[in-house]
């Protein structure tokens, strides 16, 4: 009788257990599909988890595990479309100019010059919507350095590995 | 026949008392953990994109973010529970005084007045404690040297 006790509670507490860790593992905001709730908010709190999720990636690991910049771009689009309804207007053209300086930065990296120029005229236009004082590329790129700098979470090997490609 | 669903009864039941304190059990540990996570990931985003324009942009652009950073900040507080309240009324505080400055430069002394006492009464939620104007300057200019944009 006893052993039939601890033995199902057992077995219903580890089902239990793990029917909750799947269930908020897929509800973590970064993960989860911001198109998939009707709610606004909720829709740009996700949307705004991914891109900080995908920012941090870019930053402390330059992208190399995985692309995050086409993150960056869902995530700004999926606010844009949402934030109005929501009642917010966040800086998106500032997000924008990341990402392009973000894409000049690889294009450099690739010897695209062309393409990395084309990026930096973009940032450089939504710098200066943006109201920017000093609204050069390289003004936001030395920003991006210092930051990237600041939230550097990538392991020690994935770093050194970016510092010699 | 009779005893054997007794005991397929009684496993049944605790299998279901057992299954509601795992779920209970995760759902308080893990949760609180993903929701804090949460929230810092989505605030601090919100919060590097209108830093950033306060401290690069035009007034009016400054003062714009700066406002919708806190808007978002209420819709937030009006829709999920707080994980960490005290840094978050820090945050806002450092917010609404911004806003407070940004009010003083464009020379419009009630705005000022009105985002000094939002500013102060979020750090008194904070802190329990009515910070003099001075150490509300304060408090942002220190937070402004640390910044690294």
């Amino acid at each position: 009788m006893c052993a039939v006790i601890v033995l199902g509670l057992a077995l219903g507490f580890g089902v239990g257990f793990a029917t909750s860790v799947v269930r908020t593992t897929l509800d973590l905001p970064f993960l989860a599909n911001p198109d998939s709730t009707r709610d606004n908010f909720t829709s740009v709190f996700r949307a705004m988890n991914r891109l900080a999720a995908a920012e941090m990636t870019a930053a402390s690991c330059g992208g190399r595990r995985g692309d995050p910049l086409p993150v960056e771009e869902y995530a700004i689009r999926a606010i844009q479309e949402r934030s109005p309804a929501a009642g917010l207007n966040p800086p998106l053209d500032v997000a924008r100019a990341t990402l392009a300086v973000r894409r000049a930065m690889l294009a450099e990296k690739n010897g695209n010059s062309q393409l990395k120029t084309q990026y930096e005229e973009t940032a450089q236009q939504l710098l200066q919507k943006s109201g920017w004082k000093d609204p050069s590329p390289d003004h936001l790129r030395e920003i991006l350095r210092r930051m990237d700098m600041e939230g550097q979470t990538c392991s020690a090997g994935a770093a050194k590995e970016g510092q010699s490609k | 026949m009779k005893r054997f669903a007794k005991y397929a009864l009684l496993t049944l039941a605790v299998t279901f008392v057992g299954f509601s304190l795992g779920f209970w059990y995760a759902q308080h540990s893990m949760g609180d953990g993903a929701a804090i996570f949460s929230q810092t990931l989505a605030l601090s985003q919100y919060e590097t994109l209108a830093d950033l324009q306060y401290k690069q942009a035009d007034t009016a652009h400054g003062t714009q973010a700066q406002l919708d950073l806190v808007n978002f900040m209420n819709l937030l507080e009006a829709r999920q529970k707080i994980a960490l309240p005290r840094e978050f009324d820090y945050d806002r505080g450092r917010a609404l005084m911004r806003l407070a400055l940004l009010a003083e430069q464009a020379g419009n002394d009630p705005a000022f007045q009105k985002y000094l006492h939002d500013a102060q009464d979020s750090l008194d939620d904070a802190d329990k404690k009515w910070y003099s104007e001075k150490a509300m300057r304060t408090f942002v200019t220190v937070a402004d040297a640390r910044s690294k944009y």
